[in-house]
């Protein structure tokens, strides 16, 4: 009687479980969905207003260096407003917000010697901070010079310690740093829609990185490339999109799309 | 062997795996000790190693929803706490403001929070340095001195707030009129006073006006800084971006202004003119819609001193309005006809437009313009009156006789008679008026005034001629520092407490600041020590303020929106109401408040800018402006904001004067040293050459130049303010920014 009452309750208590794993072991089977992720910045809805850049540092622990002139110019920044002189005497200036351009052929990649940064699967230029040993080859081959270089170990009191996101590694002396197109937001959010059993939709990815987050006109948009239904795969193909420095060939997957005047 | 890790310890590496097979085998292997937490090389596999984290336990992370207070505009945010650290903040996608976007000040809130020179709790000036104290001592003290002060002379309490709304601050003006002293000096006068002014002349009601700008095709800006102050540019910029990007016709932003700063990078077309002549553009403009009758007759025949007004545009020719402007004399018709195609056009001033001592007769001409173009409450939106929130009042204060006789005297700073008959509040007579009869007591509730005010040395120097001055500050700012007593209160992110936002929203929306993480410091809420003070001060001060806590008399307020029954929160019970409102942190009317401007008055005068010193010794205007992220300098202590670029084009941590090529001495780069003198004072600063900007002036950022307010702070630039005098606006007492011409020589490094 005992060990038929055991077999009973055994038996139903691992219908429910029986019934779950097909779908928790179909899902953790299914094949990781390759992606292209990119960006759209939109100049016209932009107000240079930086948002995203202070966004960033806030997101990615990039430190603060003082006012010592020692540093102008040293300072690490991963995402910052690009000024640009217009070409016409006439013309007006442009500001573009800046973050890595994630080249689908970057030239930081090929000069590194101890493969510190390498493409990933879904298109980011990724930079592991303990892999590199600070020749700044990168920086030199970047043409957008969207890498920085630690001059020193950065400090924070220990007050300010605790605003530290935990979910990005602070990077030592000696070690070039960059934008990972918030790499670690990505991640979460994949591996929380696979344990969902399902793909992170288009609405969450749009204004998943810090910056765009941030941003209060909504110009920055990010998400899949590859995927035809995107909004950033809609705004690359607008007639409105450019690239940077699109002539040396290192196919950016940040596209501009211009502001108009008038 | 110590091991200080827990839930980040480093993944153990296979050396360490052999390693701890035997302590012996331990003790002579060298490289697998475990690596001590504060060596930057002992990474983690599993968890990203960052300083401090091997503190955490659990990671748990929570969300609270809140309310920014980095500036008056009062964004709703969210911030993310990491086992009770906070570590993130967001723009709260639902609050109807800023829909999820967030500003530069407000994403530096942790840097205000974290600050690592803050007041740690309660400090005492003892044989000339603030030493700690206890809460209660530091209490006693104050207490007492205005418990000894209100028999005799109650009207010599002087507290001036640097804040403008807040119930807090309304505690504060209540304590004032319960202790019997008419010298409440609230707000940043500087900002709204003139724009009030002028609506309360041109409109009849005394607010900032409201925009409905989803209707509008065309903005004028008249030398507002929209996109780059602070206040109010992230609902700004999202609107912009609709405005033109997400409707079927695009509008057309356009700005008038002396300086190539955000406002004119953002517009369409930027008109650049003389600074301070922004009105007499707009007046050139009313002239040649006049004259060619493209006006809104209905609106204009309803309105006030239309005589008056035809006289006034009548010496607005283009030609005339052109010379005073600098802008091209074809331009005016050929803009006043682009406009009129485009109706409705809103036509908007702010502070910066205000910033000059014309402002009011500024702001009316700007009324005018947008009523002649049918933007003052059209059936889309247009200019309106702003809707407040439905609080709740607190019982009226019954004061006894010696707060009837101490409220009977004459305010120090001489606002609500003449010179100010208009002014609310004055700052900038305040130093004189102190050094003539000093008060007794001064508070100062997140006011800086002997760093942001005109003259920061008089102020200096008047303030030392008080008795007691108290701070309420967080951190130790200037005034803070100089002050005999400290009661720091809690930062934004430690307190609880409402949030209107700054008016310029069309619908009413309430926000709640709360706590997200326990308090860092040994500091208290200004709300409670208010309400503490008025316990032990004593009847009738003590029935006045009867509240125990500061939350306790901010929620009898907030049960004004539970009992009108209707927006975002509607819930049977009062307490429950409460819970979801600071659950969601803020409140919001459901639609567009309805339109209330019944008249329009139209002006009859126009009156230049007037600058002090003599153009032949100064030849250049001073054009003080307050840069991207910084309002006045109060968020020097936060150094992600020195990492923006004050001006596009120049370097990170740099504060620069910027000069037009055709005024800069010769030979002058970028970078050299030059010396602004004004006739109140002189400051070596870089210069920035600047073909863009309007020859005859000079522009210097405002937030530079701090003797205090801790390490990031220090030792950046100049402050501004040294240059300006202390003249206030006439009528409406406001501060003003642009109120002195300069000279400018080359100084050698």
């Amino acid at each position: 009687m005992g060990a038929d009452r055991r077999a009973f309750l055994r038996g139903t208590l691992a219908l429910p479980v029986l019934a779950a794993l097909p779908r928790g072991a179909e899902a953790a089977a299914a094949p990781h969905r390759r992606r292209r992720w990119g960006m759209a910045i939109d100049l016209d809805r932009c107000a240079a207003c930086n948002a995203c850049s202070v966004a960033c540092r806030q997101e990615n622990n990039i430190p603060s260096y003082g006012a010592d002139p020692e540093f102008h110019g040293a300072r690490p920044e991963w995402m910052s407003m690009l000024w640009q002189e217009p070409e016409r005497p006439d013309g007006l200036p442009e500001l573009l917000p800046l973050p890595c351009m994630h080249c689908a052929d970057p030239p930081c990649v090929k000069v590194c010697p101890v493969g510190a940064t390498y493409k990933d699967p879904d298109g980011i230029t990724m930079q592991v901070w303990d892999r590199c040993i600070g020749c700044r080859y990168c920086m030199v081959a970047c043409p957008y010079s969207r890498r920085s270089f630690n001059w020193s170990e950065p400090a924070w009191t220990a007050s300010e310690q605790q605003m530290l996101n935990p979910d990005v590694a602070t990077r030592p002396h000696g070690v070039v740093e960059k934008c990972t197109f918030c790499h670690h937001r990505v991640r979460a959010l994949s591996e929380r829609a696979r344990l969902e059993g399902r793909e992170p939709g288009d609405d969450e990815l749009q204004r998943l990185p810090a910056c765009a987050a941030a941003c209060p006109a909504g110009a920055i948009t990010f998400g899949d490339l590859d995927d035809a239904a995107s909004k950033v795969s809609a705004q690359a193909a607008s007639p409105r999109a450019f690239r940077l420095l699109e002539h040396l060939g290192t196919e950016p997957s940040v596209y501009y799309l211009k502001k108009e005047r008038g | 062997m110590t091991h200080r890790h827990t839930a980040d310890r480093p993944a153990p590496t296979r050396r360490c795996a052999l390693a701890g097979l035997g302590a012996a085998a331990a003790a002579v292997l060298p490289g697998c000790r475990p690596r001590s937490h504060d060596d930057p090389t002992s990474r983690s596999q599993r968890k990203p190693y960052v300083p401090g984290a091997e503190d955490y336990a659990t990671y748990e992370e929570r969300w609270f929803a809140s309310s920014c207070a980095q500036c008056p505009a009062a964004c709703g945010i969210r911030v993310r706490v990491v086992e009770g650290r906070a570590v993130r903040i967001e723009g709260n996608r639902d609050n109807p403001l800023n829909r999820g976007g967030i500003g530069v000040r407000g994403l530096s809130g942790l840097q205000a929070l974290y600050d690592p020179d803050r007041v740690p709790g309660p400090l005492l000036r003892r044989a000339g340095a603030l030493v700690p104290v206890s809460w209660d001592e530091a209490l006693g003290v104050l207490a007492a001195a205005l418990r000894e002060l209100r028999p005799r002379a109650p009207e010599r309490l002087l507290v001036i707030s640097g804040q403008e709304r807040g119930f807090v601050h309304e505690l504060l003006a209540r304590l004032c009129t319960a202790y019997g002293t008419p010298n409440f000096v609230d707000g940043a006068p500087g900002h709204g006073a003139p724009l009030a002014r002028a609506m309360e002349l041109s409109l009849g009601v005394r607010d900032l006006p409201a925009f409905g700008w989803a209707h509008a095709n065309a903005i004028l800006s008249l030398e507002a800084g929209l996109l780059e102050d602070a206040c109010r540019s992230i609902y700004f910029a999202r609107l912009a971006a609709e405005l033109r990007r997400d409707r079927v016709h695009r509008a057309q932003l356009i700005h008038a202004g002396p300086t190539f700063d955000l406002a004119a990078f953002n517009a369409d077309r930027w008109l650049r003119i003389h600074p301070g002549t922004a009105g007499a553009l707009a007046l050139g403009l009313c002239h040649v819609v006049m004259r060619d009758g493209l006006y809104d007759t209905e609106a204009v025949d309803r309105a006030g001193g239309l005589a008056g007004f035809r006289d006034l545009v009548a010496d607005f020719a283009p030609e005339r309005a052109a010379a005073i402007t600098g802008v091209p004399a074809a331009a005016i018709p050929e803009l006043a006809h682009a406009l009129w195609e485009r109706r409705p056009v809103l036509t908007v001033v702010d502070e910066r437009s205000l910033a000059f001592s014309n402002g009011v007769d500024t702001a009316r001409a700007a009324l005018a313009l947008s009523t002649l173009l049918g933007a003052v409450e059209n059936g889309g939106g247009g200019l309106r009156i702003p809707p407040s929130p439905p609080y709740a009042a607190w019982p009226a204060v019954a004061a006894d006789d010696a707060a009837r006789r101490g409220l009977a005297t004459a305010r120090l700073d001489g606002a609500g008679r003449a010179p100010y008959p208009a002014a609310r509040a004055v700052l900038d007579t305040l130093p004189d008026a102190i050094l003539a009869s000093p008060p007794a007591i001064a508070l100062l509730y997140h006011a800086n005034p002997a760093y942001a005010r005109a003259q920061p040395r008089r102020w200096r120097d008047a303030l030392s001629r008080i008795p007691l001055v108290v701070s309420f500050s967080p951190f130790l700012d200037e005034t803070t520092a100089a002050a005999h007593l400290v009661l720091p209160d809690h930062t934004y992110l430690e307190r609880f407490e409402d949030a209107t936002p700054a008016p310029g929203l069309p619908r009413a929306v309430a926000g709640i600041r709360r706590p997200v993480v326990a308090p860092l410091h040994d500091t208290r809420p200004t709300g409670d020590v208010v309400l503490e003070l008025a316990r032990r001060i004593g009847d009738p001060v003590a029935r006045a303020l009867p509240w125990p806590t500061a939350r306790d008399a901010i929620e009898e307020r907030l049960l004004g929106l539970h009992a009108a029954a209707r927006g975002t929160i509607v819930e049977a019970s009062p307490r429950g109401f409460l819970d979801r409102l600071t659950e969601a942190g803020f409140w919001a009317e459901a639609d567009d408040a309805p339109l209330r401007i019944a008249h329009v008055e139209l002006p009859a005068r126009w009156s230049p800018p007037v600058f002090d010193g003599d153009p032949a010794a100064f030849p250049l205007v001073l054009l003080a402006y307050r840069p991207l992220g910084y309002a006045e300098g109060s968020g020097a202590n936060q150094p992600w904001l020195h990492a923006l670029r004050s001006r596009p084009g120049l370097a990170d941590w740099t504060l620069a004067a910027s000069i037009s090529p055709h005024d800069a001495p010769a030979g002058l780069a970028t970078g050299d040293l030059v010396r602004v003198t004004s006739p109140s004072g002189s400051l070596v600063l870089p210069a920035h050459v600047d073909p863009r900007l309007a020859p005859g002036c000079v522009a210097i950022p405002t937030g530079g130049g701090h003797a205090a307010l801790g390490r990031w702070a220090r030792g950046v630039g100049v402050n501004v303010m040294e240059l300006l005098p202390a003249r206030p606006a006439p009528d409406t007492g406001a501060s003003l920014l642009c109120a002195t011409r300069v000279r400018v020589t080359r100084e050698e490094a």
